[in-house]
C-alpha cells in the first residue's frame, strides 16, 4: 500500500473536479469550526499530506462502523480522504488473511514507530481473553502492542470509545473502552452506533490537517460533538409550545411534532446528527420519525429502555409504590392502635382529685 | 469509559426515585392512617347542623382569603398564592411531568409551553424569596419559624430552580443538570410525610375536621 497514489491523483481517477474538492474542503472547515480562512490551508495540507500509516484493530464489534465508513454514498470525496491515508492493516477490507495479514500488521508498525494513527473500532474483553481473538492474539494483548508505537488513536464507534452494546447490562464479557486500558496515548473518541461518515472523515482530516482537534470531557473533538441534538432538532419549536407525539401514528406523528414522550434522548445527546445528518445529508432519526437513541453517549444501550421519556424513572417503581402503601398502612395501623392503647391506659391510670386530697396533701 | 453525570441521572431515575418513592408513598399512608384511626373524640351532644356538609364546604372556603388579609399580610397573602400557583402550574403543566404521570396513572392532558412554564417558575422562586424574606425581617414571624420551616421553603424552591437551570442550560453540564433536578425532588419527596410539607395532603383533613366541628353547633365556618 506504500505507493499509493496522493489525493489529486485519486480525485482525477475519480473525476472530481478542483471545485468540488474545495467544496468539500470548505464544508469540512466549517464542520470542523475553523474559520472559513483556513480553507485554502485544509485544502493544502489534504492534498500534500504525509498519507500516514493507519493500522485499524476491529474488536468485539458489528462491522457497523466499517460499514458506515466504506458503503456511505460511494464514491465521494469522503472516501477519497479515507482512502488518501496508507490503510495497512484492517482485517475487514484487507486482501491478505492469516499470518499474512499480521505480518503486514508487524511491518506496518516496525515501518512508523511512533508515527502511525491506530483506529480501533470494537470493545475489548477483560473477562477471558478468549472472547475475542485474532490470530490467536487476545484483542487486550493487540491493543497494548499496538498501541504502544501509535502516534494518537482514534476511538470509532461507541464500542471503542464507551465499551457500547457489548458493555451494555449484564457485560457478560467484561468488555471496556479503549481509553480504559491505554492511559499514556492521545485518544480521541468518535462515538456514534455508527458514527456519521463525515465526522469520522472530518475527525481524520482534521488530525491530516492540525493534528488534535479540541477534545470534550468524554475524549470527543468538540467541533461535531459540542452540541446537544435537542439544541438543534428542527422539532425544538414543537417541544417549546407543548406539542408532543403521543404514538407513532398519531396525528402529531403525522404533523412532525416533539418525539419527547416517545423516548427521545435528544436532550442527553451529544452529536452532529441533527446539522450534518446522514447519508449525504438527506435526513436523520427524529426527521424519519424516530426518536434519538443516544448512541454518542456512555452506556446508552442502559438508559431505561428507548421508548421511554427521559423523565420517567427507569425502574419498577410501581411495585415499589404499592408495597409502600401496604407497608405504610400496617405501620400506621400499628402505630395509631398503640397510640390509642397509651391512651386508654392512660384514662385507666388516671387518678382523680378532688379539694379533700389536696387538703390532705398540702 | 463512564460518564458520571449519565450515572448520576441514571441512578437518580432508578433506585434513588424507588427509594424516595418508597418513603414519599408509605409515610403519606401511615401519617393519614393513624390521623383516620385516631379520630376525634364523640360529640355527644344534639348537632345543630350539618357537620358533615360543612366540613365539605370548608376543605374548599378555607382556600379563598380572609377579607382584609391583604392588608394585614400582604408578602404572605400574594407569596403564598402565586408560590401555590406557580408551583402546580409547572408540575402539572410541563410534558416531561406529564410524561411521568402519563407512566404511572395512565391519563394525560395537554401540557403547556416553555413560556407559561418559565414564567411560573421564575414567579414562584421570587414568591419563595419574597416569603423567606418576610420570615427573616418580621420579628414576629422569625421568631415563629423554626428550622423545619426553613427547611421547607429550600426543598419545595431547589425543584424550581435545578429545573429551570436544566431546561435552559443556565450553568453546567445539562445532563448532569437533570440528575441535580431529580435528586431535589426526591430530597423533597423524602421528606415530605415528616415536615409541614404534609399539609398538601393534610389540609383536607385538617378543614374538614374544622368545618364539621363548626357545623354540627351550628356555626359557619
Ligand atoms: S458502535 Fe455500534 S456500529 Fe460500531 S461496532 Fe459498536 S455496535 Fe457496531
Ligand atoms: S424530538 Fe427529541 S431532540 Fe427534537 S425537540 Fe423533541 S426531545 Fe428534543
Amino acid at each position: 500500500m506504500a505507493n499509493k497514489p496522493m489525493l489529486p491523483e485519486l480525485m482525477k481517477t475519480h473525476g472530481v473536479s478542483r471545485r468540488a474538492f474545495m467544496k468539500y474542503c470548505a464544508s469540512l472547515t466549517s464542520l470542523m469550526a475553523l474559520s472559513p480562512a483556513l480553507v485554502p490551508r485544509v485544502a493544502h495540507a489534504l492534498e500534500t499530506a504525509m498519507r500516514p500509516s493507519v493500522i485499524w484493530l476491529s474488536f468485539q464489534e458489528c462491522t457497523g462502523c466499517t460499514e458506515s465508513i466504506t458503503r456511505s454514498h460511494a464514491p465521494t470525496l469522503e472516501d477519497l480522504i479515507f482512502n488518501s491515508v496508507s490503510l495497512d492493516y484492517h482485517h475487514t477490507l484487507q486482501a491478505a488473511s492469516g499470518h499474512a495479514a499480521e505480518a503486514a500488521r508487524e511491518q506496518a508498525m516496525k515501518d512508523n514507530y511512533g508515527k502511525y494513527l491506530l483506529i480501533v473500532d470494537g470493545s475489548i474483553p477483560l473477562d477471558n481473553p478468549g472472547y475475542s481473538c485474532i490470530a490467536g492474539i487476545s484483542n487486550l494483548d493487540m491493543l497494548k502492542e499496538t498501541a504502544a508505537g501509535a502516534a494518537a488513536i482514534v476511538a470509532i464507534g461507541t464500542c471503542a470509545a464507551y465499551g457500547g452494546i457489548p458493555h451494555a447490562n449484564p457485560n457478560p464479557t467484561g468488555a471496556v473502552s479503549v481509553s480504559d486500558i491505554i492511559k499514556d496515548k492521545p485518544i480521541i473518541n468518535v462515538p456514534g452506533c455508527p458514527p456519521i461518515p463525515v465526522v469520522m472523515t472530518g475527525v481524520l482530516a482534521h488530525f491530516l490537517t492540525f493534528g488534535i482537534p479540541e477534545l470534550d470531557e468524554l475524549g470527543r473533538p468538540k467541533a461535531f460533538y459540542g452540541e446537544s441534538i435537542h439544541d438543534r432538532c428542527y422539532r425544538r419549536p414543537f417541544y417549546d409550545k407543548g406539542k408532543f407525539a403521543e404514538t407513532f401514528d398519531d396525528e402529531g406523528a403525522r404533523a412532525g411534532w416533539c418525539l419527547y414522550k416517545l423516548g427521545c434522548k435528544g436532550p442527553t445527546t451529544h452529536s452532529a446528527c441533527a446539522t450534518v445528518k446522514w447519508n449525504n445529508g438527506v435526513s436523520f432519526p427524529i426527521e424519519a420519525g424516530h426518536p434519538c437513541l443516544g448512541c454518542t453517549e456512555p452506556d446508552f444501550w442502559d438508559n431505561g429502555g428507548f421508548y421511554k421519556p427521559l423523565s420517567v424513572p427507569s425502574g419498577d417503581y410501581r411495585k415499589m409504590g404499592v408495597a409502600a402503601v401496604v407497608g405504610g398502612a400496617a405501620v400506621g395501623v400499628a402505630s395509631a392502635l398503640l397510640a390509642k392503647a397509651g391512651k386508654a391506659k392512660a384514662v385507666q391510670n388516671h387518678e382523680t382529685v378532688d379539694a379533700h386530697d389536696l387538703e390532705k396533701s398540702s | 469509559m463512564n460518564n458520571p453525570a449519565f450515572d448520576l441521572l441514571m441512578w437518580a431515575r432508578g433506585p434513588g426515585f424507588d427509594i424516595a418513592l418508597a418513603i414519599f408513598i408509605g409515610g403519606i399512608v401511615l401519617r393519614l392512617t393513624e390521623i383516620i384511626i385516631l379520630g376525634r373524640k364523640k360529640d355527644m351532644a344534639p348537632a345543630k347542623g350539618n357537620g358533615f356538609l360543612q366540613g365539605l364546604k370548608t376543605i374548599f372556603s378555607r382556600s379563598v382569603p380572609r377579607k382584609g388579609l391583604i392588608k394585614f399580610a400582604p408578602v404572605t397573602y400574594l407569596g403564598g398564592y402565586i408560590f401555590h400557583l406557580g408551583f402546580f402550574i409547572a408540575f402539572f403543566f410541563f410534558a416531561p411531568h406529564i410524561a411521568l404521570i402519563q407512566d404511572a396513572f395512565g391519563i394525560s392532558w395537554p401540557a403547556a409551553g416553555r413560556v407559561i412554564i418559565e414564567s411560573v417558575t421564575a414567579l414562584a422562586v421570587l414568591a419563595v424569596v419574597a416569603l423567606t424574606y418576610s420570615r427573616l425581617t418580621d420579628p414576629v414571624r422569625k421568631s415563629l419559624t423554626t428550622f423545619d420551616d426553613y427547611l421547607v421553603l429550600l426543598l419545595s424552591v431547589l425543584p424550581l430552580i435545578t429545573g429551570y437551570v436544566a431546561v435552559n442550560k443556565l450553568f453546567g453540564d445539562p445532563t448532569m443538570m437533570l440528575a441535580v433536578h431529580l435528586l431535589s425532588v426526591e430530597a423533597l419527596m423524602i421528606a415530605f410525610p415528616f415536615t409541614k410539607l404534609m399539609h398538601a395532603v393534610s389540609f383536607v383533613f385538617a378543614r374538614y375536621y374544622n368545618g364539621s366541628i363548626q357545623g354540627r353547633k351550628g356555626a359557619e365556618s
